[in-house]
């Protein structure tokens, strides 16, 4: 089913709105939501980049590995050799994806939920390398790693991650409107048949899971640049694997057939997860965790009741009124034929 | 590299090597199990083994009750977690596609962990171990290392279990029908076997051996509420090595993937031990998927 409300350039008009709605409202409501509001941008950058996988038919369970290496990179560049953090917040992500391509070059190879382990296999790996003694004095180990002040006024850091996720969501409608992004969609629908018309499906998953790479990572960037100031190993989504579940969180409640779907999973999500966890973690230390099996129990209702997310009850239900109305129409136009006869 | 020489760090490295064997084995042929005869990427294999392990964990503390004896608790409340997963959320969404499938393994892995930390962190928090009465007891091998009699019963009683488990699949009517099963559902079902009654026991069996392997391994090593995803990577590695579905290939997996976890955590480091195992898998993902033993 194709998930489309209006022409692409509508589209792009509505989540530019949306987006500095979220960022107009929160800078008004003070310090504390515009802070959300950041991690409102930085997720759906993230989330993005998971959809973008998802949509080509690979389900990445460790998405946490690019966001964790974006997030370190920018750090060691930044602290290490003395990188300028503007600079380093688009020049970190490369490793995002490089390490993109490398596991892309693997997962091409593989079948659906091969690609699942293959990419949640990865997670410990990299936790296992922040915190390695070799690493040690550029990672800080277990300890974390401080990074220094984002060398932008304060009041400008929102404003920058809305247009950072604006340039995300352009960057996805490009690709789906260029050749790439016919090649994807066929690839996902039947590989053997995209293979046979001469799409060489294992290039295009390596290029795609590159780019996503590079997103995720940026998000990671983004997330501590403007957000924690901080770098800590769990990043990787190892033990705990929120990092590498949020985007699908957003993805998958929002309905991750199209880019909209991502934002509207990500800006109604993010702040009621932020405000269910606070408030439980007020009741009680593990307050948290409970908030966590609340947002796990909604992720399989959704799973269970609507595969397609919310956007996808949304693009339905449009769907059906313009059927009403096209039947309308031409149950019109039929009386006004036989009237006339 | 001289110290591969010392008997005594070659004999505690080979017992090593042979307990997690024995517990890889037991929680990859539950998941293999499934997998083969339900067509169902299970990613919460491990958090039900964590499960089953906090059980017991809480019949032998609270209870006094034997270790040994608290699995039975520990298998009864994970096989009944197990049919209630597999009722109200696997089965349902068979039709959805494996993509669905796996993100609600992830989801249901993601609430066991959590629901399961929300228990424990206040209480126990970093981690617990299960109390054994036989503790510090054991057998004396050569060059002075102890052969405790807790890894020995965890060596006995994987193996033998492993035993009925090979002569239920493949010497008895039922067995023989989960594994006609597992190569044609429609043709299992035209020859008059009861498919849903079936798929039913898979789940169950494969959970129950969650358990017992939960149970066993808490005996000897500790285990916090997050533990269950890398025990459930590394019954995929062992999985996926060996060959979906195939029986004798988990087993030749575990042993590979034991050993090396057992030989490559004494000499490097416990870190690398654990990740030599996903090296192992990305190996064998690039070289040879579908594994030693083609699944059948």
């Amino acid at each position: 089913m194709k998930l489309d409300l209006g022409s692409t350039f509508i589209r792009a008009i509505a989540v530019a709105v949306v987006l500095a709605i979220v960022a107009a409202a929160s800078t008004i409501m003070g310090t504390y939501p515009t802070l959300i509001a950041i991690t409102i941008m930085v997720f759906f950058v993230y989330s993005l980049s998971w959809s973008l996988l998802a949509n080509t038919g690979m389900v990445s369970l460790g998405q946490a590995l690019f966001f964790a290496l974006g997030a370190y990179a920018y750090g060691i560049f930044a602290i290490s050799y003395g990188m300028n953090p503007i600079a380093a917040l688009f020049v970190g992500p490369v490793m995002g994806a490089l390490a993109g391509l490398a596991v892309g070059f693997i997962s091409a190879r593989l079948r659906d939920w091969y690609v699942g382990i293959f990419t949640f296999a990865l997670t410990p790996a990299g936790y296992a390398l922040a915190v390695s003694s070799q690493l040690q004095p550029w990672t800080a180990g277990a300890v974390g790693l401080a990074t220094p002040r984002f060398p932008l006024g304060s009041s400008l850091w929102l404003p920058f991650a809305t247009v950072l996720a604006f340039a995300a969501y352009l960057v996805i409608m490009i690709i789906k409107k260029r050749r790439i992004g016919y090649a994807l969609s066929a690839i996902n629908n039947d590989e053997t048949a995209a293979g046979t018309v001469g799409i060489n499906a294992r290039l295009y998953k390596t290029i795609v899971f590159g780019i996503s790479g590079y997103m995720a990572a940026l998000a990671g960037a983004m997330f501590v640049a403007l957000y924690t100031s901080y770098i800590a190993p769990d990043y990787f989504g190892y033990p705990d694997i929120s990092y590498s579940v949020w985007p699908i969180f957003y993805s998958m409640i929002g309905g991750m057939g199209s880019p909209e779907g991502v934002l509207l999973g990500t800006v109604l999500l993010d702040p009621l997860e932020t405000a269910i966890r606070s408030w439980l973690s007020g009741i009680s230390v593990v307050g948290g965790n409970l908030a966590l099996v609340i947002f796990g129990l909604l992720l399989v209702v959704v799973l269970l009741k609507a595969p397609k997310g919310i956007y996808g009850y949304v693009a339905k239900y449009v769907e059906s009124r313009k059927a009403r109305a096209r039947r309308a129409a031409e149950a019109g136009t039929k009386a006004e034929v036989s009237t006339g006869q | 590299m001289a110290a591969f020489l010392i008997p005594s760090y070659l004999i505690s490295t080979t017992l090593y090597g042979l307990l997690f064997t024995s517990i890889y084995l037991l929680l990859a042929t539950g998941l293999t199990l499934i997998f083969g005869t339900l067509k169902l990427v299970n990613f919460a294999h491990g958090d039900l083994m964590v499960l089953g392990a906090f059980v017991a964990f809480l019949f032998v503390t609270l209870e006094g009750w034997s270790p040994y004896l608290a699995m039975v608790p520990a298998i009864l409340v994970i096989a009944g977690i197990g049919v209630l997963i597999y009722r109200f959320t696997l089965r349902p969404a068979v039709k959805a596609g494996p993509v669905n499938m796996i993100l609600l393994t992830i989801g249901i892995s993601y609430i066991l962990e959590n629901a399961l930390a929300y228990y424990f962190l206040p209480v126990y928090r970093t981690g617990v171990e299960i109390p054994s009465p036989l503790r510090g007891t054991g057998i004396l091998l050569p060059s002075n290392v102890l052969l405790t009699y807790d890894e020995f019963l965890t060596i006995v009683i994987s193996w033998a279990i492993m035993g009925v488990l090979y002569y239920w699949l493949f010497r008895t009517r039922q067995g023989i029908a989960i594994r006609a099963l597992s190569q044609n559902p429609v043709g299992a079902s035209i020859s008059g076997i009861d498919v849903n009654r079936l798929s039913y026991l898979t789940f169950i069996v494969g959970s129950a051996l969650a358990a017992i392997a939960g149970t066993l391994y808490g005996i000897m090593f500790t285990f916090n509420p997050f533990s269950g995803i890398l025990l459930t990577l590394m019954a995929f590695a062992v999985m996926i090595l060996g060959g979906v579905g195939s029986i004798p290939g988990t087993m030749v997996g575990s042993i590979i993937i034991g050993f090396a976890t057992s030989f490559v955590s004494y000499y490097m480091g416990q870190t690398w031990g654990e990740a030599i195992a996903f090296i192992i898998l990305a190996v064998i993902l690039l070289v040879r998927p579908s594994g030693i033993f083609r699944g059948g």
